[in-house]
């Protein structure tokens, strides 16, 4: 019971992670309906940041997340401006593809030697881990801090969606771009900002992902991409808390296959039951089915 | 005269929303039926019903007698009913050849094995399809457009692609969706006169959405009137028109 | 048919046999070193498996981002005919992408039965989870039949793959596909790709035509895996993850979706073009092949979105009338 207890804490860990990941995807899926591939390298980007604001310039964690979510914003925004915006009346296809472009440049560029070097890097642990025990279950700070800043980002953006003008605005171009420009929203800038925000939170996963799993290399981003972009549809893509349900439950399934039956076949009990959930709720575990209009 | 298409207590739901609610009907061979209501009141829902785009919660629909509820909607466009669509399917990037030629194909013979190799059976089955499609073309005069892309023709002669790939395989009875809609009044006029000449010519039945009095008054014998889902009036045009119900229903009270 | 259609297509096929000859010609001859013939073998065997998702997507609608599972199945199947069989012999090789074809076909079938209800984002999702599905299976393989390696690879295939094989299947699939594509069952892909509601209220069974053009369009991966197998004599299952359908994706988008001549002239203009920057650059930037072919990648679709051959065709390719 108590092992069972601990691979919970395990994979809750794993999904809080994933959950700051699929929150950008959900939100950039949500308002322009693109699978944004390059999400997960801008997750790698910000361990990169992470690692450097920690083993460079000795900055404090705390600010090394914030340093990683200022930067990935930026990044992210950026992206949206020069490769997506031009491609926005294109086929959805060619935005497609322009994302997966900008993924393979920013996995590859950052493998050069002058810039992160194609080796992994053990990021540096900013404090001593010490772990305390729960009723027989060990939780380690780490863990504490991974769920509390998670929470914390989450709480945030939830009440910056529902309570904000802004959060309003995003609400309404993801309905609907035309009517919200009617109604005197900045649609570019509204756009802009969700993938701003989106970034923002994948920087900081990234940061809590080197401090929980100390190894990164430019390609980390590629397999948490997809989990976390699968566990965003998992939860009905484009639902914030769909997000946050869907990552829960990929990181603990992904944990327990690995603990329970092995840990080589994690991925395909995880495809597998994504495949399933579309077959039975093709929206998603929240997301509203929408019935085609004849 | 014999019951070509009938229902009994139709009814649909949606959630907690009943869209059509025991909905009786009968057309006869070769009738020219007008279904009219406010918006909203649930004609295109009866519609999706009879082609089967939508299964009925409950109620019969039963084409020449035999039940066609809940079949899928190409076996019931292959049992002889075809329709059109409010706001016009066509297959946009498909010339106006292929758009006719596609609704053909369920009656073709070649299977992949001959189309791969173009034997005889791929042959004759795209010349079937061709000359049927052309005639169709040719009589709705769109021979000359043939080759452009759906897409790319005007409002009326989409409606009037449309038409006629509902009719290439000579269906029996003809679903026709707000055909109207959009159109000026000479439009219209040529409208009217297709509805009538495409009736006599392929000895069609016909039932029609319409909410342009004009075309509901003067080409169909007979008028459903729907509000809320049910049938509140039918009867002769001129009998709708003065029906204190019908009137109520549109004008409210 | 007009006459001016049917003499394109007598030129085509003379400058197919013309090329044909010149390259063999030349191989024979050792001007071509096996490097190269490996690259226009490569050139082929993904143009035979970028026409199949062509099908998939270009002509039925239908978006996977898994066509790379098909390419391993019909891969690792193949190697395995020809390894259980023995020798050298063609007539292996020919069982062997027969056999690869098939099993990529049932598969298809099998999976697309229950996943081509989704529409599509969803069903390029699903696609793209049974895609790492296989991965995973491939790389646990060895647990089930030892020959195939698991995660450390397949080997001792024999070289069975060459130009002589490679082209005329190469032809043999845009033939294929051209009388797919341009016929009664051609249109009813094409509707259900433009609108499955409306195709269905014209008699088309939805169903039936997205699952046809998804088996063919697999299987035409499950032979292009069998080539591959024999190619390279060496499979791992790497060479069949995520990214190698997106690999074949980007060729589909790239020639034009719904483009027979766009799908071949991608093909082989990507699959130089990775080589080709390989030689081009200078070994002190070699590093910069990956981040110069995403550049490239970025700015052709920013510029010419709708690929090279956006809805157009070679003469010789277009229908008849």
């Amino acid at each position: 019971m108590s092992y069972f207890l601990q691979q919970l804490i395990n994979g809750l860990q794993l999904g809080f992670v994933y959950a700051l990941i699929a929150l950008g995807y959900t939100m950039v899926y949500g308002i322009v309906r693109l699978i944004n591939f390059a999400h997960g390298d801008v997750f790698m980007i910000g361990a990169y940041v992470g690692f450097y604001a920690l083993a460079s310039w000795k900055l404090p964690w705390p600010l090394a997340i914030v340093a990683a979510m200022a930067a990935c914003g930026a990044l992210g925004m950026v992206i949206e401006r020069v490769a997506y915006r031009p491609l926005r009346s294109a086929p959805r296809i060619s935005a497609l593809i322009t994302a997966m472009g900008v993924s393979l440049f920013l996995e590859y560029f950052t493998s050069l030697r002058f810039v992160f070097g194609p080796d992994y890097r053990a990021f540096p642990r900013p404090f001593a881990v010490t772990s305390f025990d729960v009723g027989g279950v060990a939780v380690s700070n780490i863990q504490i801090i991974v769920f509390a800043v998670s929470t914390v980002l989450m709480v945030a953006l939830t009440l910056f969606v529902n309570k904000t003008k802004t959060g309003l605005a995003m609400r309404a171009v993801s309905y609907d771009h035309n009517t919200a420009r009617l109604m005197g929203v900045n649609v570019d800038w509204i756009i802009s900002v969700t993938f701003g925000v989106g970034s923002a939170l994948a920087g900081a996963g990234g940061v809590l992902y080197g401090i929980a799993y100390p190894q990164i290399n430019p390609f980390m981003g590629v397999m948490p991409g997809l989990k976390a972009f699968v566990a965003a549809v998992l939860g009905g893509i484009g639902v914030i808390p769909g997000a946050m349900l869907g990552s829960l439950i990929m990181g603990v399934v992904e944990t327990f296959t690995s603990a329970y039956i092995s840990s080589t076949l994690r991925d395909a009990v995880a495809f597998g039951i994504l495949i399933l959930v579309l077959l039975v709720r093709p929206a998603g575990i929240l997301g509203r089915p929408t019935r085609e209009k004849v | 005269m014999s019951v070509v298409l009938e229902t009994r207590s139709l009814t649909k739901s949606f959630g907690g929303l009943v869209a059509v609610h025991d909905f009786t009907m009968s057309i006869a061979e070769h009738e020219l039926v007008g279904l009219i209501g406010p918006n909203g009141a649930g004609k295109t829902t009866v519609f999706n019903l009879i082609t089967g785009m939508y299964v009925p919660s409950a109620g019969e629909i039963l084409l020449n007698g035999r039940g066609i509820g809940g079949m899928k909607p190409h076996r019931i466009y292959q049992r002889g009913i075809a329709r059109t669509f409010q706001n016009i399917r066509l297959f946009k990037e498909l010339s106006v050849l292929d758009n006719v030629r596609v609704a053909h194909h369920h009656r073709g013979e070649a299977g992949l094995a001959s189309t791969i190799l173009r034997g005889p059976r791929f042959r004759r089955d795209e010349q079937q399809a061709t000359e049927r499609a052309m005639e169709l073309l040719a009589m709705l005069g769109l021979e000359g457009r043939r080759d452009e892309l759906a897409r790319n023709l005007p409002y009326g002669e989409q409606r009037r692609v449309e038409i006629a790939r509902a009719l290439v395989s000579e269906p029996k009875l003809l679903l026709l969706d707000e055909p109207a809609a959009g159109m000026n009044p000479f439009e219209v006029g040529n409208l009217m006169e297709l509805i009538r000449f495409v009736k006599q010519r392929f000895k069609l039945t016909v039932l029609l959405i319409e909410h342009q009095m004009k075309v509901v008054m003067g080409v169909c014998e007979r008028v459903i009137v729907m509000d809320f889902g049910e049938v509140i009036a039918q009867g002769a045009p001129e009998a709708i028109r003065q029906d204190p119900k019908v009137i109520e229903a549109y004008l409210g009270k | 048919m007009s006459a001016k259609q049917g003499r394109a297509g007598v030129i085509a096929l003379l400058t197919a046999l013309v090329a044909f000859t010149a390259v063999e010609a030349l191989i024979l001859a050792g001007a071509l070193n096996l490097y190269w013939q490996q690259i226009i073998c490569l050139a082929g065997i993904v143009t035979i498996s970028a026409l199949g998702l062509n099908l998939i997507y270009g002509y039925t609608g239908q978006f996977s981002l898994g066509h790379a599972a098909f390419y391993g199945i019909g891969a690792y199947t193949a190697a395995l005919v020809t390894r259980s069989i023995g020798g050298r012999s063609p007539v292996g090789l020919l069982l062997g992408l027969a056999a690869g074809a098939l099993l990529a076909g049932l598969t298809a079938l099998l999976i697309g039965l229950p996943i081509l209800r989704l529409k599509s984002d969803y069903l390029g999702i699903a696609t793209l989870g049974f895609g790492i599905i296989v991965k995973v299976l491939l790389d646990n393989s060895d647990a089930v039949i030892p020959a195939m390696g698991g995660s450390r690879g397949m080997s001792a295939i024999p070289k069975l793959t060459s130009f002589v094989w490679v082209f005329p299947l190469a032809l043999l699939a845009v033939v294929v596909l051209r009388n797919i594509v341009y016929s009664g069952i051609g249109r009813a892909l094409k509707s259900v790709r433009e609108d499955e509601l409306a195709a269905e209220a014209v008699g088309i069974d939805s169903t039936r035509y997205k699952t046809l053009g998804f088996v063919i369009g697999c299987m035409f991966a499950g032979v292009a895996g069998g080539l591959y197998a024999h190619l390279f004599t060496f499979l791992h299952p790497s060479n069949f993850d995520f990214l190698k359908s997106i690999d074949v994706l980007l060729v589909v988008v790239l020639g034009g979706l719904g483009s027979i001549s766009g799908t071949i002239v991608a093909a082989v203009a990507w699959t130089f073009l990775l080589e080709g920057l390989r030689i081009v650059l200078p070994p002190a930037v070699q590093d910069w092949r990956w981040v110069i072919y995403p550049l490239l990648l970025i700015i052709f679709m920013l510029v010419r979105p709708g690929g090279i051959f956006a809805g157009t065709e070679f003469r010789f390719l277009r229908p008849r009338k």
